[in-house]
């Protein structure tokens, strides 16, 4: 059990700061991946796969893909609704005609249940899942369609220290790797954010040097708008974050004689210029 | 089976419970179900998106999602209308939205739920009005322009009827979030509205019967707070109505709410009204003049010298020299008796509609139509009340300019039937006074004479040198060869 740098007391490893002197101790699922033991298995993977590569003449293949996930970031796709909500909520005009009830569903969603015990959720976060947002890993800035047609690309500022990767979709990654309440997650599948392009080299190395790829992003990240075969690498970032987060948003434009969605489209994108956010024409 | 549900129109999302698990939909039917973890539950939680709770037997996910199209319609209009006042947007995407907005007001639930919710709050002192009310001068072709202008015509009722409900029900409620919850409901059944337009027309309306009526309908539970608050509040307000805005700082007795029982009347002495005139003989109005009723007119002015008649006899007019730093805005206000601006918007005779030279017609048929530049003008005169009309109407010959050289070339237009100069009409009731101000500082005002019984005559006038200040000057040519009157420059319609 680890300790306290500062007062010395046991750590509880699923909150963010000691409970008995309220020292930060920092995201628990970013404290999970980076201990030893998760470290040194993703690290033995990465070499093993790179000797692999070296074997068959097929390193160099792999070192550009490497060096772009180097640079990639997280995304989160949405609704044209979901999006103009999200920039605007903050704002007067907007926010006093809206009647939202504080607590209206936030009861019901924390009652307790047996059956959440048994959920994705509980095998990965124990018990911080409420605080784990999700998003994806991308070269290009596009993300999973099936999640909405406007991918956000986040800051790396502002959710770097926080997020942590796993190598799939956390929906098909337990049922693949049989975890269930009793067995633990296998080591070497998950990353911190600055060992991402590891996680990605042991992910899709083989594919990439079998098959050959016009667009290496969507090797990272291939959607074609269904949940079930959607396939990418998917980020947990600890914490809720605002439009502030936002580094651009990547969609397409809409038709004139749409009048209703091209509205609401001008007028996001007036709110990114407003904000200093860029759109970015897919 | 589904036996509960959460749907959010702003977000498009509707969320369900299913053995014990979450899940999400949208509204087309590759949107979902999926599993809604906890964090995505978080996520949407955190966005202060308004949900709606469904529940029942045997909930279906068409049931489901047919809801949710309904709740996504009424707050996509809503925000539609709202962005109508954003500050932040450019006039064109405000116009854009409202626009949009036509189609889906076309719904009555829709049209419904947007009015009541724009009838339950003031409007922001960060929104700005002026799209919102071009859309009002409108009313007649534009939904949006009815909403726009109930909204706009109700602040001080909405103000009143808000800061009753405040008085009156002051901690009744066990929480923030049951009056949150009971407020919404209020308003989004259209109580709130209803009560508005009954404060704004003046006539004795009992506000707590309604309420409670209304509550009943609900379903409230008899345990509820604002259901014993009730008890009190009747046997304080039972009888009594309001009938004013309610000024701020004042007490609940004494704002406006009257006993029925103690009405009675008073003799009046007549007073004929003294009538003012300001003749304005150039300028370029910055409003569209096509719509009848306008909730106020600005018009860019350069150069203004001011003749004041008092009874016929010449007074001194207003010293621009004395106006405040940093505004170029010169406000005509009427002042009723009781101290408070009378606001009844203006009003473009159909004679003036008919004979004022719009800026389009005189680029008509031409390559390029070159906008205002408010910001060229010496002073933006501003009216908020006023009855405009035409005076002089003759022909009026134009020349074509070449936008480099401002040489003339060998075009020429003529017009009939131009209005030369534009009258606007008031008529002080007994108490009234007009006041010309600058920002906080009162220019002119028509209470220093006293002794004046008849009439009161401004006149407002440019010198022919002004031409060129108006017709070029301050529109944006970017080089364009331009329209220039021949002498002295009668007053124009800027827009369109």
């Amino acid at each position: 059990m680890a300790t306290c740098h500062n007062c010395h007391s046991e750590l509880v490893e699923t909150v963010e700061s000691c409970f008995t002197c309220g020292w930060y101790i920092g995201p628990p699922n970013v404290r999970e991946v980076k201990k030893e033991v998760e470290r040194l298995a993703l690290e033995r993977r990465y070499e093993n796969k790179i000797t692999d590569l070296c074997e068959t003449g097929d390193l160099e293949a792999i070192r550009g893909f490497e060096e772009g996930v180097k640079a990639s970031c997280a995304v989160i796709n949405m609704s044209i609704d979901f999006l103009y909500h999200f920039l605007s909520y903050k704002k007067a005009v907007y926010s006093t005609y809206g009647l939202s009830v504080e607590g209206q569903i936030r009861i019901p969603a924390k009652k307790e249940d047996a059956s959440r015990r048994r959920s994705i959720d509980a095998m990965l976060f124990a018990d911080y899942g409420e605080q784990i947002r999700f998003a994806a890993l991308s070269l290009d800035g596009v993300g999973p369609k099936s999640y909405g047609p406007y991918s956000i690309k986040l800051r790396e500022v502002t959710i770097g220290h926080r997020a942590t990767l796993l190598e799939e979709n956390s929906y098909s990654f337990v049922p693949k790797h049989g975890i269930n309440s009793e067995s633990g997650i296998p080591l070497g599948y998950r990353a911190a954010w600055d060992e991402r392009h590891k996680l990605a080299v042991c992910k899709l190395a083989e594919s990439i040097v079998s098959e050959k790829f016009d667009d290496l992003s969507k090797v990272l990240l291939s959607s074609n708008g269904d949940y079930a075969t959607d396939d990418f690498i998917e980020v947990h970032i600890f914490g809720p974050f605002d439009a502030n987060a936002i580094e651009s948003v990547k969609g397409r434009t809409i038709a004139p004689d749409q009048k209703l969605e091209y509205a609401m489209l001008e007028r996001i994108k007036e709110l990114l210029k407003m904000a200093g956010k860029d759109w970015v024409e897919e | 089976m589904i036996e509960q549900a959460f749907i959010s129109g702003p977000l498009g999302k509707a969320v369900y419970k299913e053995d014990g698990q979450f899940y999400a939909i949208g509204v087309a039917a590759f949107e979902g179900p999926v599993e809604c973890r906890r964090g995505d539950l978080s996520f949407l939680l955190e966005l202060g998106a308004e949900f709606i709770e469904i529940s029942g037997e045997n909930i279906t996910l068409d049931d489901l999602r047919s809801a949710l199209e309904q709740e996504r319609q009424k707050h996509r209009a809503l925000q539609l209308l709202v962005s109508g006042f954003d500050a932040d947007l450019t006039e064109e995407t405000r116009r854009l939205c409202i626009e949009a907005a036509e189609d889906l007001l076309e719904d009555k639930s829709v049209w419904s739920f947007v009015r009541n919710r724009l009838m339950s709050r003031v409007i922001p002192s960060v929104a700005d009005t002026r799209i919102a009310k071009e859309f009002a001068n409108l009313e007649a072709t534009y939904k949006a322009g009815r909403i726009y202008a109930e909204v706009l015509n109700s602040q001080s009722a909405i103000e009143s009827l808000l800061r009753f409900l405040g008085e009156a029900t002051r901690g009744k409620y066990k929480s923030e979030e049951e009056r949150a919850s009971i407020e919404k409901r209020l308003i989004d059944v259209g109580v709130f509205a209803e009560m508005v337009a009954a404060i704004r027309a003046g006539g004795p309306y009992d506000i707590e019967s309604k309420i409670q009526t209304h509550l009943s309908d609900l379903r409230f539970n008899p345990g509820s707070p604002l259901r014993d608050s009730q008890k009190t509040k009747t046997e304080k307000v039972t009888n009594i109505s309001l009938t004013q805005p309610v000024p701020s700082g004042e007490t609940q007795e004494s704002i406006g709410i009257e006993v029925k029982e103690t009405r009675f009347t008073t003799p009046t002495i007549t007073v004929q009204p003294i009538q003012v005139s300001v003749v304005l003989d150039s300028g370029v109005f910055l409003i569209d003049v096509r719509a009848e009723k306008q909730f106020d007119c600005q018009i860019g002015y350069f150069a203004p010298e001011f003749k004041v008649y008092a009874d016929w006899k010449t007074v001194e007019g207003p010293d621009l020299t004395q106006a405040q730093i940093g505004i170029r805005e010169l406000t005509f206000r009427i002042i009723a008796a009781d101290g408070k601006e009378r606001t009844d918007g203006v009003v473009i005779s159909e004679d003036l509609r008919k004979h004022l030279l719009l800026r389009a017609t005189l680029y008509e048929g031409e390559a390029y139509s070159p906008p205002v530049i408010p910001a060229r003008f010496d002073w933006i005169l501003n009216f908020n009340s006023g009855y405009f009309r035409s005076s002089n109407v003759k022909a009026r010959s134009f020349k074509q300019c070449h936008g480099y050289t401002h040489q003339p070339t060998d075009r020429r237009k003529f017009f009939s039937d131009v209005a030369q100069d534009v009258v606007i009409h008031y008529n002080l009731a007994d108490g009234e006074r007009l006041e010309i101000a600058s920002g906080n500082n009162v220019l002119w005002d028509s209470s220093r004479y006293r002794d004046v019984t008849k009439r009161f005559d401004i006149e407002i006038i440019g010198s022919d040198a002004t031409a060129e200040n108006y017709f070029r000057d301050a529109l944006d040519h970017k080089g364009h060869d331009y329209w220039i009157i021949n002498g002295d420059p009668g007053p124009i319609g800027g827009r369109p």
